[in-house]
């Protein structure tokens, strides 16, 4: 009987087979190894699109080397001469996977999707990795971009990088880069790590970008640090990107010139940083919100934006056609968004839209725009290639503004609504606006506005193109009405189109505009002008004002009352203006008043007919009477071109002063005959003569000028008077009584703002005239007081009357020193007055150098005034 | 030798011609700076002044007529009619400057001119009327310069000497918190 094995032998023998084919199995297992690594690899890749070839793989003890590894890919394609993985088996990890001069050749096909996942899983597989000698090209429609001789190593912080310190688990990067667009290239350097624990990177790149039109070449130094946070959805990462040295390729971000003090250079600030939440869905959208920050640069300084907050967001597409962007930022607390679209190849059109919209805007936000106050702002621009709409509300409080100190406003209220039209078809824009205000102050000095009391509304509409801005139609309401249809502005642009080269004079079809006179007279003329002509605040117009434009040309008319200090001045008065705007054809005008009462004046109905040119204005004849005489002039002509101002044939007839004064003591009646009359800045000359009867003698005026705008109205002549009866003067100004005859001349007087300036006279009685020379003690004691004192003996008083041979005086007077002289000459001494042959008395210039002061003078006249009186 | 004497001797009185040359200026310095200061009081009330109306107003009738309005008028180094207007006029204004001239609003500058210094306390309807008044008076002010230098005699060259005088008493004459810019550039409040 065989002898049955026990059942420990069997086991022990069923444990030392399997233990044996084990370690046979697994001894297979390791040395085949190589080769499953080598099949399976190309077989798992080909389930995810690639295409790999493995030329070599050793195994080892903790280790395993791929030699010559070639991947393909629709958008990848290269190779990696050797991978080294190092692990470890007790215990059991990764150590690490280094892959020796990769090089690959991407070229993106966003058109295809990936189910690639980053993930954490993938970051601590990455973190594993190193490179050494590594080259990447990127190329697309618009981009080539490689990484060459890169090389990524863990742990190993290159001594230039400062931080960030805590990357204890860094990788760092290495490498050379180039960049390639149609417009620049950029070539440099590039270092960099990774903390695959926190997942922050940094990357610094310094180098050269150069222009490809014109070659210009400058330094870059781009510093940019974050986080990458893999989601389940894709991945998002933070970035600060801060790039220098790029503003001589973008002139726009150069901020304004500084000085170096100490070596008096000039440097231009630029800095612009960026932070971005980056997040990138493979196969949906690439969406980027974050800051951009712009400091000290010419951007800010125009906008006044120093950040802008913007969300982007694209649909992926191939070469970017589809998609669109949804920007928003907030310049200067202004909330503004903008959405762009374009369809792309499917599409018709790319379509924009923008939009700004806040309520309560603080205006003093804005920068150097001196604005102040509060205002609701509703803008929405819609673009397409061949159409866009603006329409913008705008409702203001309390707007302030102030440019200088002659143009300014505080306090407006108002509203303004704009819509706008561009067909491209018609290339041109049409367009409509309405403008209210009710509250504010506007000064355009010298004229202050008061938009309370000027409360009104203004509304246009019309159309711009290339060459013409036309308002169908204007209307305004408010102070005053106008309505106005057709009104064109021609213009034309220089060649850049920057500005305007040339504005020419508005064609008007059609404009009609009236109002109360009382508002524009009171803003227009009174308020700014009344400092300097204070007769304004007393004259008071009360009536209405009308402007016409049509074909014919303009026309103003007037009708109105006027008032001066409370008295009717003015009655019925009816000024009909007009001006040839589309015609070279001169039109007349005409102004008439049924009544003028300007005490001692008293004109019923007049008219004086105008003729008014492109560039002068004319009237004439003109006949006035007056005073149981006349004034009639010919023509007064007025050329604004050449500053020229003529009077024809200026004539008084038989006025009759004392008809105006009855209680004038003397009959004077004036006649004139002035030929011309020609301005020349600032004086009116007159050629002719002005003749005075009274006293039975002539005064004659001759070299007659005015100067009306002077600071003090001046007048000037030189006169010539004789055969005046003295005792008809010495009876009127109440000076004694005189016999005789006087005679003599003014030359060069001057009187200013009604008051003698300068003046050289000359009187004598005439010597040849006929009747007895006497004269009164009270004429002698006058002339007494007037030379400067000296006092009538007790015993000429018993006399009340004198014979005299001959009076005569000259008197001077120049910057308010008068000088007299006696003009009769004897034994050294000057007498004013010389006695009769037997007797009379003797009036004798005692101090004939001495120069008598205007107050003195004045003081002597009123010693004069007061002896009359008493 | 004889040409030689002759050209020496030529040469000798042309230096005796030229060296004969005068030229004389002269700036009446001491009367427009008299001028000056007796406008300045008179413009802002240092002196009293007789009331033109107490003088009366001479009637169309009298060659007088002038006498009652002129009578208030003070003696000056130097005047005529024009001078003695437009300082009446000034002085009328003066009345109206003062409180801006005090709150600081305008100034009084080195060539003699007032000059808007700061505005922000005010509104643009008071802004507007100082601007008037401003303008009013500094219009003024040029031609009160340009009477006394003409009737001083002044060239028109000199005329800025004429206006730095009269800064220099319009400025001892302002009401205190007046900014004054007693050297051209450099500003100081009274």
């Amino acid at each position: 009987m065989p002898k049955t094995p026990s059942k420990k032998k069997v086991t022990l023998w069923i444990l030392g087979i399997f233990f044996l084919s084990a370690t046979l199995l697994l001894g297979s297992l390791y040395q085949c190894l190589p080769l499953l690594i080598k099949k399976l690899a190309p077989i798992v890749a080909r389930s995810e699109g690639y295409s790999v070839r493995l030329s070599q793989v050793r195994t080892g003890y903790g280790f395993i080397t791929i030699e010559k590894i070639r991947i393909s890919h629709k958008e990848i394609r290269g190779e990696i001469q050797r991978i080294s993985v190092e692990y470890s088996l007790r215990p059991f990890g990764l150590k690490e996977i280094k892959l020796e001069k990769p090089d690959f050749e991407v070229t993106p096909d966003t058109s295809t999707s990936s189910d690639f996942r980053f993930n954490r899983t993938l970051v601590w597989l990455l973190g594993k990795v190193s490179i050494v000698n590594g080259e990447i090209e990127l190329k697309t429609a618009s981009l080539a971009a490689s990484l060459s001789a890169f090389s990524i190593a863990g742990n190993e912080l290159p001594s230039s990088v400062q931080e960030p310190n805590d990357l204890s688990s860094a990788s760092t990067l290495s490498g050379c880069i180039s960049v390639k667009t149609p417009e620049i290239q950029a070539e440099g350097d590039m270092k960099g790590m990774l903390d695959w624990n926190s997942t922050r990177f940094h990357l610094m790149s310094k180098g050269e970008i150069i222009v490809n039109k014109s070659q210009d070449r400058t330094a870059y130094d781009l510093k940019t640090s974050g986080r990458i946070e893999p989601q389940m959805d894709g991945l998002s990462a933070e970035a600060d990107l801060a790039v220098h040295d790029l503003c001589s390729i973008f002139p726009s971000l150069s901020g304004e010139k500084t000085k170096n003090d100490s070596t008096g250079n000039i440097s231009q600030p630029c800095s612009v940083s960026i932070s971005a939440d980056i997040r990138y869905l493979l196969d949906k959208e690439l969406k980027v919100s974050g800051k951009l920050v712009l400091k000290d640069t010419r951007l800010s300084s125009i906008s006044g934006i120093p950040t802008i907050r913007g969300t982007w967001q694209m649909k992926a597409s191939s070469d970017l056609k589809n998609g669109f962007i949804d920007v928003s930022f907030a310049p200067r607390e202004l909330p503004v968004s903008i959405k762009l679209a374009w369809p792309g190849e499917n599409g018709n059109q790319w379509e924009a839209i923008a939009g700004i919209s806040s309520t309560n805007y603080d205006f003093s936000n804005l920068k150097g725009s001196l604005l102040s106050g509060l205002g609701d702002i509703i803008a929405d621009v819609f673009v397409t290639p061949d159409l866009w709409q603006v329409s913008a509300s705008l409702d203001v409080k309390d707007l302030s503004w102030a440019k200088d100190e002659n143009h300014a406003f505080e306090g407006i209220s108002s509203k303004i609504e704009f819509l706008a039209n561009y067909d491209g078809s018609l290339k041109s824009v049409s367009w409509r606006t309405d403008l209210g205000w009710n509250k504010g102050a506007v000064l355009v000095y010298p004229w202050f506005l008061d938009l309370f009391q000027l409360a009104g509304s203004i509304k246009t509409m019309g159309t711009l193109d290339k060459n013409k801005l036309l308002f169908n139609k204007i209307s305004v309401s408010g102070p005053f009405e106008l309505m106005a249809k057709e009104v064109s502005l021609d213009y034309s642009l220089n060649d850049n189109a920057a500005q305007l080269s040339q504005w020419k004079m508005p064609k008007i079809q059609f404009l009609k505009a009236n109002g109360r006179l009382e508002i524009p007279y009171e803003v227009f003329l009174k308020e700014p002008f009344s400092v300097n002509y204070g007769f304004l605040n007393d004259l008071v117009p009360k009536g209405t004002w009308l402007v016409e434009v049509d074909q014919g040309g303009l026309r103003t008319g007037i009708k109105a009352d006027l008032f001066f200090s409370g008295h009717d001045v003015i009655q019925g008065m009816d000024l009909d203006l007009a001006y040839p705007i589309n015609t070279d054809k001169c039109l007349p005008g005409l102004i008439k008043w049924d009544r003028l009462t300007w005490p001692p004046l008293d004109l019923e109905k007049t008219k004086i007919p105008l003729t008014i040119c492109k560039d002068n204005l004319s009237c004439g004849p003109i006949k006035i009477p007056i005073a149981q005489g006349e004034i009639s002039l010919k023509q007064i002509s007025w050329d604004w071109p050449a500053s020229s101002l003529k009077l024809r044939k200026l004539r008084l007839i038989g006025v009759d002063l004392k008809a105006l004064w009855p209680e004038l003591p003397l009959q004077i009646d004036i006649e004139a005959d002035l030929d011309q009359g020609i301005w020349k800045d600032p004086r009116l000359n007159f050629n002719g003569k002005l003749l005075v009867n009274t006293a039975g003698g002539k005064i004659r005026f001759q070299n007659i000028w005015v100067e009306p705008l002077a600071p003090m109205p001046r007048f000037g002549a030189d006169v010539v008077f004789h055969d005046l009866d003295l005792v008809q003067l010495s009876d009127a100004a109440h000076f004694g009584r005189i016999t005789g005859k006087l005679t003599g001349h003014i030359d060069d007087l001057i009187m200013s703002g009604g008051q003698p300036e300068s003046f050289e006279l000359v009187m004598e009685n005439d010597p040849g005239a006929p009747g007895p020379k006497k004269i009164s003690l009270e004429a002698v004691e006058k002339i007494s007081i007037l030379g400067g004192g000296g006092s009538i003996p007790l015993f000429g008083r018993m006399f009340k009357e004198f014979p005299y041979r001959q009076i005569g005086m000259s008197c001077s007077l120049k910057n308010d020193l008068f000088t007299l002289h006696g003009l009769i000459k004897k034994d050294g001494q000057e007498y004013l007055v010389k006695r009769g042959f037997i007797r009379g008395v003797d009036v004798i210039n005692r101090n004939p150098d001495g120069k008598i002061s205007f107050k003195d003078m004045l003081d002597r006249l009123k010693r004069i005034i007061r002896t009359e009186q008493e | 030798m004889p040409k030689i004497n002759l050209k020496f001797a030529f040469m000798l009185s042309v230096m005796v011609f030229t060296a004969c040359v005068t030229v004389n200026i002269y700036f009446p310095a001491a009367e427009v700076r008299q001028a000056a200061e007796k406008i300045a009081k008179d413009v802002r009330g240092h002196e009293s002044i007789q009331d033109p109306a107490d003088t009366g107003a001479g009637g169309p009738q009298s060659f007088l007529n002038f006498v009652g309005t002129a009578y208030a008028q003070q003696e000056l180094a130097v005047s005529n009619a024009t001078i003695r207007q437009i300082k009446e006029r000034m002085k009328a204004r003066y009345a109206q400057l003062a409180p801006f001239l005090k709150q600081g609003v305008i100034g009084e500058s080195a060539n003699g001119l007032l000059v808007i210094r700061n505005t922000g306390s005010i509104n643009l309807k008071t802004r507007a009327e100082v601007k008037r008044l401003v303008s009013a008076e500094d219009s003024d002010r040029t031609a009160l310069y340009s009477a006394v230098s003409k009737a001083l005699n002044v060239p028109g060259s000199e005329l800025a000497r004429v206006r730095e005088i009269f800064a220099k008493e319009w400025q001892k004459t302002a009401p205190g918190g007046t900014w004054i810019e007693p050297e051209s550039g450099k500003w100081k409040q009274r």
